[in-house]
Formats: C-alpha cells, structure tokens, sequence
C-alpha cells in the first residue's frame, strides 16, 4: 500500500479500534463486576429481610417465606429444614457466604446463606437458624449481553466515521500537494521561469516547495546557458556561411582562382570551427579517450604555426620559437588543439609588427605569449567561458569563434594540465600551460 | 542607387560589394561601426545594409543614433540573429527590413528593389514615362518597344531619373545616388556619361524626355515645362 492516505487512514483505524477494544473490555468487565455486586447486595437485603421477620415461639422457629419470582428459599435450624419458599421441593446447599450454584430447576444462580437467631419475645436462648437465597443470574448476562452488543454496534459505527473523516480530512490536508503537482505537471522546457507559490502552503510543504524552486532557478539558468551557447554558434556557422553563400552565388557568373580559394578558406574555417564545437561537445559528454605516447614538444608547436603563419607574416607578427628539444609524454592530438587554440589565438589578436613567443619556463610545459594588446585583468577570467569574445578591439577579423580558448582549457584538464592567462606589466599576454602536478 | 554595406565579415562584405556592383549600384563598404556610422550621417544613402554584431559602433546603436538625429534613410538589418526578440529589436529600433544570414543574393536584390519603390512611393517595378520603359527587375531600359544598350552606370544615371520623373535633379543629387565613395567628383564623368544616356534615349524619337534646366540639373519627363 503505497498511498500515504491510505496509510495514514488505516493506521489512525487500527489505534482507535485498539482503543476501543480495550474500553469494551474494561467496560465488560466492570459491569459484569458491577452486576454481580449489585445482585449480591439484593440477595443479602432481602436474606436480613426475612431474617428480620422471623421468630421464636414455643412451637419453634417460624419464618414466612413469600414466594419468589425468580428464586428460592430455605431455612434450616440444626440441619433441619423447617421452611422452603413456594413451589418447589428441591434442596439448596446449606452454607453460609456468598456461592454460585445450579438452581434446583438446573439455571445457574447466585445464592447467599445467612446464620441468624431469630426474634424471641419469651428471651430464650438463641436457635441458629441458617437462610439461604438463590437467584437465576440469567439477567446478569443479558445485561451484560445488551452491554456487548451496544458497543460493538457503537464501536463499528465509530470506526467507520473515524476511517471516513480521517480519510477526507487528509485529502484536504493533501490537497496543495495535489495543485503542487498540476503546477509542476505545467512546467516544461520553455516555462522554466514558473516559480510555485511558497505563500499558502503548509509548513510542512514550504520547504520542498523552496528547494523545487531552486531547483528550477538552476535548471532555468542551465537551459539559458545553453540557449545562448547554441545561438552564439548558430551565429558563429551563419556568418561565414553566409559570406560563403554570397561569394558562390555572386562569383556564379564569373568566378576566379581567387573566389574559389576564398572560398575555401572559408569552409576551411567552417571545418575548424565544427571540430572545435564536436570536440567540446565530447569533452562534454566525457567521451574522450587520453592516449600517452611521446611528443616532441617543439615539432607539435611548428605544425600547429603552420596554418596561421600566412596570417601572422600579413601583420608582419615575428613567431620566436624558444622551445628545447624535449618530448614529453601525453596525448598528441588534443595537446595539438590546445596548442593550436594558443596560437591561433595569438595569432589573431596580436597587433601589427608585434610578436608572439613561444618557450618553456622553468616548472611549466610550454607557454605562449604575444606582444599584446594586453587583456583587461578584470577580463582575463572570461577569457575561457564559452563564446567570450574579446571585446571589439580585439575582433575585428569578423569570424572569431569564441570556443577556441574554452576548448583549449577543457582539454588542458582532460590532459591534466592547467592552462592559465596573465597580462604582465609591458602589456604582453602570457598563455601557460603547466601539468598539475607542479 | 547607392548603397552603403556595413558588415565586419571580410569575405561576406567583399561579395555584397561586388554583387552589388554588378547590380549597377554604387556601393560603399565598411567594417567598422564607427565608420559606417560617420558615412551614414554624411552621405544621401538610398539603403544601408547594416550587420548587428560590428565592433566599434554596434548595428542596432547606429540605428539608433540614426534615427534619433532625423536620419531616415531605408535601413536593410541583415544579421546572423534569427530569434524573433531579435527581428522585433532591430525592425523596432528603425530598421526598414530583416534578413537572416545565410540569405540567398537573389532575395537580397528583390527586397532592395522593394525597398528602393517604397521610397521613390511606386508600386511597379516596371517605371513608364511616355514610350519609355525602366525595368528595375532586369535592370533595362526599352524606348518604343526596343531594347536600349546601356552600360552599368548609364542605367544607374536612368533608374534614378526614373525614380524622380517629373522632379529636378542637381548634379550633386546625380553624384550622390548613382556614384559612390571611389568616383571622382569634380571630373567631368557626369556629364559624358549624361551625354551618352541623351543619345541612347532620345536620339531619333521626336519627343525628348531627357531635358536640362541650366543652373538646377536635369528633368526625365514628357514636358520641357
């Protein structure tokens, strides 16, 4: 039974019914109690009554036994019996006190015998007479019968009414939970900004209900997060395949070697972008596989140059390749994106007749720098979120996808290396790439 | 017509230009909000193609600072941005028309031309003075039935003429609709090239519809009045 109504129902049953039980047989038990007591009592009164009456004469003991409704009578002087109420021949026990008996018509009864010297107006010595009274005790269970019924009639009715009312009562005590749900069966993907109400609702719901809210609060800056990321690039794919589109369609007539490389180096761009973006998409997902095999380091730095040195000669960017002949240990093709998101970084923002250096510092796996324009310090923490662009001064080359250097950290940690940016005092920019353990 | 392009995209804005010459506009580009704002205020465009994400100035703050100082020139938003927040924010902030990047050329022409009869307050495509037919679509001219030859900035010269039939218009109006930023001013470039669009229009018809008021500029119409 997983209904927590139905629980609760069956549970506050249970106890009430418990209750009632053992008042019943409290009950029970004292007015059986109090039955017997009361039929003892009348049988002693009515014992003296007759006793009272009776007297000592010269033809001896004489007692008028008036005939009894529902009992018998007998009296004995020196164990023999001188008197019988009417109607009947039998013999009762002749004992004094209080006992239980089977009547002389075989119902069960209640007797009480009495030795008592009967009145003597001559003063002789006294003769001990000995009464004793019995009575069907028949009533005493009938009553105690009516009392048994009573109750249980009394005691299902009441079941039933505590069952119901406990039954209803928590339906309306559980009613918010069931507009809880309704509100919460109303949310979906694009109704994330709902916030249930707090005010109104029980204490004991208050409090669920303010973490679901704040579980929706995160959900909702989550979704919106990845709203944006997911506009950013649509923005980032709709600009060069615009400029792509428009190239083609207006060169249709009459096209150039030169439009078909610009073309292809737009796509070219498209390319780098889509594995940039499948890439974190799987850093993402967790699904990458880090490979350990050996990699000289300055080799990797040359082939990563190679796309951008075209580039960097048009802005007249000197490249000082200060790397030693090292070679390490670690996965070559995402620390060639790491490096690769370095350089093309530096290679597009630094400005004209600048310079860009690459070397390994003590304690560090390689570090990249350029000649500036330096990065704000308040900037420099953004760099690596996700389509952060660097402001206006530093895109003015139109497509800039803004994952290169998130991309670069993501896989910088999958490597556990960290990747960590600097503006120092000349206004250069230091990239560093260090493994984690130094 | 001339046009001023304002995009920061190298490649796209190269296309535009070129495409948008071959379609016998003048075209000035740009890639820089700053710049595009400054030739937007000194310069009589017909439209600017203005892109939202510019460094420098932004798109929809040109637009803005357009606007608020009275300039009503036809402003065609074209953008990567497609979310409908975006198009109501850029139609809001007084652009003229909408186009979402990748856009096809062809499309890019048709809502110029749409645009360009929305401020000359024409409804046809085809212009008709007289037996004179200017067809913006194809870009030709035809007098009595047959095809008038024209080169690119004759036709420029035409359309314009067309646009304002009836209506005189200054040399310097001529300069600035129909030649952009590279021509040289002052040459005598106008008026070869008027000389040329006379003969090719008016030459052996009795009624000519080319005529010029001195000292104000020229008049395409029926009546010398």
């Amino acid at each position: 039974m997983n209904s927590l109504r139905a629980r609760l129902t069956v549970a506050l049953v249970g106890v009430v019914a418990g209750v009632l039980v053992a008042l019943a047989l409290a009950l029970y038990v004292g007015v059986q109690d109090a039955a017997w007591q009361q039929k003892d009592h009348g049988l002693q009164a009515r014992a003296h009554a007759l006793a009272a009456g009776a007297e000592n004469e010269d033809e001896g003991v004489e007692i008028e036994l008036p005939a009894l409704p529902d009992g018998f009578a007998e009296v004995w002087v020196a164990d023999k019996v001188i008197s019988r109420s009417a109607g009947w021949n039998g013999d009762l026990p002749a004992r004094a006190g209080r006992f239980d008996l089977t009547l002389p018509d075989g119902r069960p009864g209640r007797a009480f015998g009495l030795h008592f010297a009967p009145r003597d107006e001559q003063h002789r010595p006294p003769v001990d007479t000995l009464i004793v009274l019995a009575e069907g005790t028949d009533d005493i269970a009938a009553t105690v019968a009516t009392v048994r019924t009573r109750f249980l009639l009394l005691g299902g009715i009441a079941l039933l009414l505590v069952g119901g009312v406990t039954a209803w009562l928590l339906a309306r005590g559980l009613a918010p939970l069931a507009a809880l749900r309704r509100d919460l069966a109303n949310i979906d993907a694009g109704r994330l900004a709902t916030r249930l109400p707090v005010d109104g609702q029980p204490s004991e719901l208050a409090a669920p209900v303010r973490t679901l809210n704040d579980l929706l609060a995160r959900l909702e800056s989550a979704f919106s997060r990845e709203r944006e990321f997911t506009s950013d690039v649509s923005h980032e794919l709709r600009t060069p395949l615009a400029g792509l589109r428009t190239l083609l369609e207006v060169s249709r007539k009459a096209p150039t070697p030169t439009d078909i490389e610009q073309a292809l180096a737009i796509t070219l761009q498209m390319c780098a972008l889509v594995e940039n973006l499948l890439m974190l998409a799987r850093v993402d997902a967790g699904q990458l596989a880090v490979a350990k095999e050996p990699v000289a380091l300055r080799t990797l730095v040359e082939e990563c140059w190679r796309p951008h040195a075209e580039v960097a000669a048009k802005k007249q960017v000197a490249l000082r390749n200060e790397l030693p002949d090292v070679t390490v240990t670690t996965d070559r093709e995402k620390l060639r994106v790491v490096v690769g998101n370095l350089l093309s970084n530096a290679a597009e923002y630094t400005e004209a007749g600048g310079w860009i250096a690459i070397s390994k510092p003590a304690g560090a796996l390689i570090e990249v720098a350029d000649s500036g324009p330096p990065i704000p310090p308040d900037a420099l923490p953004k760099i690596f979120e996700r389509m952060w662009r660097a402001d206006t001064a530093r895109s003015a080359t139109g497509v800039h996808c803004g994952i290169g250097l998130s991309l670069a950290r993501s896989l910088a940690d999958a490597l556990g290396m960290q990747l960590v940016a600097a503006t120092h005092a000349d206004g250069s920019v230091h990239f560093v790439v260090s493994t984690a353990s130094t | 017509m001339r046009l001023l392009v304002v995009e920061d995209y190298v490649p796209l804005r190269e296309s535009l230009a070129r495409g948008l010459k071959d379609a016998n506009y003048a075209v000035d580009a740009t890639g820089d909000g700053t710049e595009g704002l400054w030739y937007a205020e000194n310069h009589p465009y017909d439209v600017i193609l203005l892109d939202l994400m510019l460094p420098g100035v932004g798109g929809l703050e040109i637009l803005k600072k357009l606007r608020a100082t009275g300039n009503t020139t036809y402003v065609l938003v074209l953008t990567a941005k497609d979310a409908v927040e975006d198009r109501v924010r850029g139609l809001d902030a007084g652009a003229d028309d909408y186009l979402v990047k990748p856009f096809a050329f062809d499309e890019l022409l048709a809502r110029l031309r749409a645009i360009i009869r929305r401020r000359y307050e024409r409804v046809d495509p085809v212009i008709r003075i007289a037996d004179l037919e200017v067809d913006t679509r194809a870009r030709r001219a035809r007098r009595a039935g047959s095809v008038i030859a024209l080169s690119a900035r004759e036709y420029a010269l035409l359309e314009y003429l067309a646009n304002r039939t009836g209506h005189i218009v200054s040399r310097t109006e001529l300069w600035d609709h129909a030649y952009d930023q590279a021509a040289e001013p002052g040459s005598n470039v106008l008026d070869v090239h008027i000389s040329h669009l006379r003969k090719k229009i008016d030459e052996g018809h009795d009624k000519k519809l080319i005529h010029t008021r001195r000292g104000q500029g020229y008049v395409l119409g029926e009546d010398d009045e």
